[in-house]
């Protein structure tokens, strides 16, 4: 398996390498001509420049574990308040409505109502992030909980199990994989909206670095902190798939019958 | 049908069995008015064609549903899953648990009930009974389909249940599979000691497993024919297949099949 797997990979860096090779010579030989547009070793240079001044350690931690924070908060609200929702049958009619309504609301625009509530600060992050990061995990749990195949409750019922024991063997288990969908959306959610409030005036983190690098004509660093923000979406992506993988040997099985 | 009988000697009593279901809001009559008995330790299959409801029929012994006449179990009106019992569903792959191992598929009934270390022998018994000691710790999903009827089977065994109850266990099999799954149950049957009630509709089958077999047909299903099987303890795919009592009893069933689903047809 590794050597065709490793080959795709080397694959997949071909396409971004002439990306770049293409941005740096169209503005070396003027094709593009933005003043605030950096070459790509311009960003390198400015990437070098924070890394050593400590700022984007500094900033990237405060993101990381905001966004870490908040997604937390999300988890255990949104797995627990969809359990609930999912094994009621009358709860689930009288709310789910309410539900997609609320989660269609785009989260951006009550970014301002959270900050006439909180004011730039931490718990704006959280609490933004949070909120994000909360629907795509409630309404996978209740879709997880609700698609519980009726075979698998009967089997409960014959070995005559607890309600308890049912959902913690049988429902909770049985809607994990959809369950932990939701949580995968939710953690890429926590994190855009915590550099969304940051954007918008927290004084902390990797937004708002952001923000003022722009602020201070400075594009390169600009463009190095987008960098590292796609590069942290990316590797928590990661890391949560590598440790899914390692906790559900069962979903294995899916992707080698793919 | 049996009247007087040893208290004793009877697992279940079933008297005017009726089942009604709710299908997208309308109510239809599954099974009408069922009586029989199921005797201590014996095999009772259960024939009909598809669509019958032979699966009805057991759910409502296994306590799934609500139904209206009279099931005694042991004695007692039965109203939900009685201890003891334990269905074998045909749909293995839904019944076991993707996300645990063939051994810890085959505690689900007992753990946490029974002290550990007896429970791991109860186990260990079970699996080795159904051959499967070198999957204990395999996942379902690794295993062929007759191999998953298996861990489902060990399962009940687990639990030393004095009722099986088998809703067309090897349906979805293929031949050879399914031969050796009867062999296999014939022995597990000389083994643990349960009674047995074995759903299917394939005529062969029924025959060749049970003690004795009822013909359930007609829409709503009721009960058309009964007759005692005498193939002896020692069955064996081939010589029994063959015997004149196996193609006489085969021969039977076979004419009152036809005859039921020709009456039916007939009033439909």
């Amino acid at each position: 398996m590794a050597p065709p797997n490793r080959q795709i990979r080397l694959i997949g860096w071909i396409a971004p390498t002439i990306l770049v090779v293409l941005w740096q010579l169209s503005i070396d030989i003027g094709l593009i001509r933005f003043r605030y547009f950096p070459t790509p070793v311009a960003v390198a240079r400015a990437l070098y420049t924070i890394a050593l001044s400590g700022a984007l350690y500094k900033n990237t931690a405060h993101t990381v574990l905001v966004a870490l924070i908040a997604w937390a908060i999300a988890s255990v609200l949104g797995v627990a308040v969809g359990l609930v929702v999912g094994l009621s049958v009358p709860l689930w009619k009288g709310v789910m409505a309410s539900i997609d309504v609320l989660r269609s609301l785009p989260i951006i625009a009550l970014v301002p109502v959270g900050v006439i509530i909180f004011g730039f600060t931490l718990k704006l992050e959280i609490v933004i992030g949070a909120y994000a990061a909360i629907w795509p995990t409630l309404v996978n749990t209740v879709t997880g909980v609700r698609q519980t195949r009726i075979e698998l409750l009967d089997v409960g019922k014959m070995l005559r199990m607890s309600a308890l024991e049912r959902l913690r063997k049988l429902i909770f288990p049985s809607s994990l994989p959809v369950i932990m969908v939701g949580l995968r959306l939710g953690l890429g959610l926590s994190l855009v909206l915590t550099v969304v409030s940051e954007i918008v005036g927290t004084p902390h983190g990797i937004g708002n670095a952001l923000i003022s690098a722009e602020q201070a004509l400075h594009p390169g660093q600009m463009f190095a902190y987008i960098l590292v923000v796609g590069l942290v979406g990316y590797l928590l992506n990661g890391v949560f798939l590598y440790a899914a993988r390692i906790f559900s040997p069962s979903e294995r099985s899916r992707e080698i019958s793919r | 049908m049996s009247e007087v009988r040893n208290q004793d000697e009877v697992i279940y009593q079933v008297h005017d069995l009726s089942v009604n279901l709710r299908r997208r809001g309308q109510e239809r009559v599954i099974l009408k008015s069922l009586s029989f008995d199921v005797r201590k330790e014996e095999c009772l299959s259960i024939v009909g064609p598809s669509g019958t409801g032979k699966t009805t029929l057991l759910r409502a012994l296994a306590g799934l549903i609500p139904y209206a006449g009279s099931v005694r179990y042991l004695g007692e009106t039965l109203d939900g899953p009685a201890s003891d019992v334990v269905l074998v569903f045909q749909d293995y792959v839904n019944a076991l648990l993707r996300w645990r191992t063939v051994q810890k598929n085959v505690a689900l009934g007992i753990e946490g009930r029974i002290p550990r270390d007896q429970c791991q022998e109860r186990i260990d018994e079970a699996i080795e009974t159904v051959g499967l000691q070198n999957y204990r710790d395999s996942y379902p999903w690794e295993l062929s389909g007759g191999m998953q009827q298996r861990v489902q089977i060990a399962r009940a065994l687990a639990m030393k249940p004095k009722v099986l109850l088998f809703d067309e266990p090897f349906g979805s099999l293929d031949a050879m599979t399914r031969e050796g799954l009867q062999d296999e149950l014939l022995r597990v049957r000389s083994v643990f000691q349960a009674t047995c009630v074995f759903i299917t509709h394939d005529i062969d089958e029924a025959v060749y497993l049970g003690d004795r077999l009822m013909l359930l047909s007609g829409s709503p299903a009721s009960l058309s024919f009964e007759v005692d099987i005498h193939l002896g303890e020692t069955r064996n795919q081939i010589s029994t297949k063959e015997s004149g009592e196996f193609l006489s009893l085969r021969h039977q069933v076979h004419e009152q099949m036809r005859k039921a689903h020709g009456a039916s047809q007939s009033t439909n």
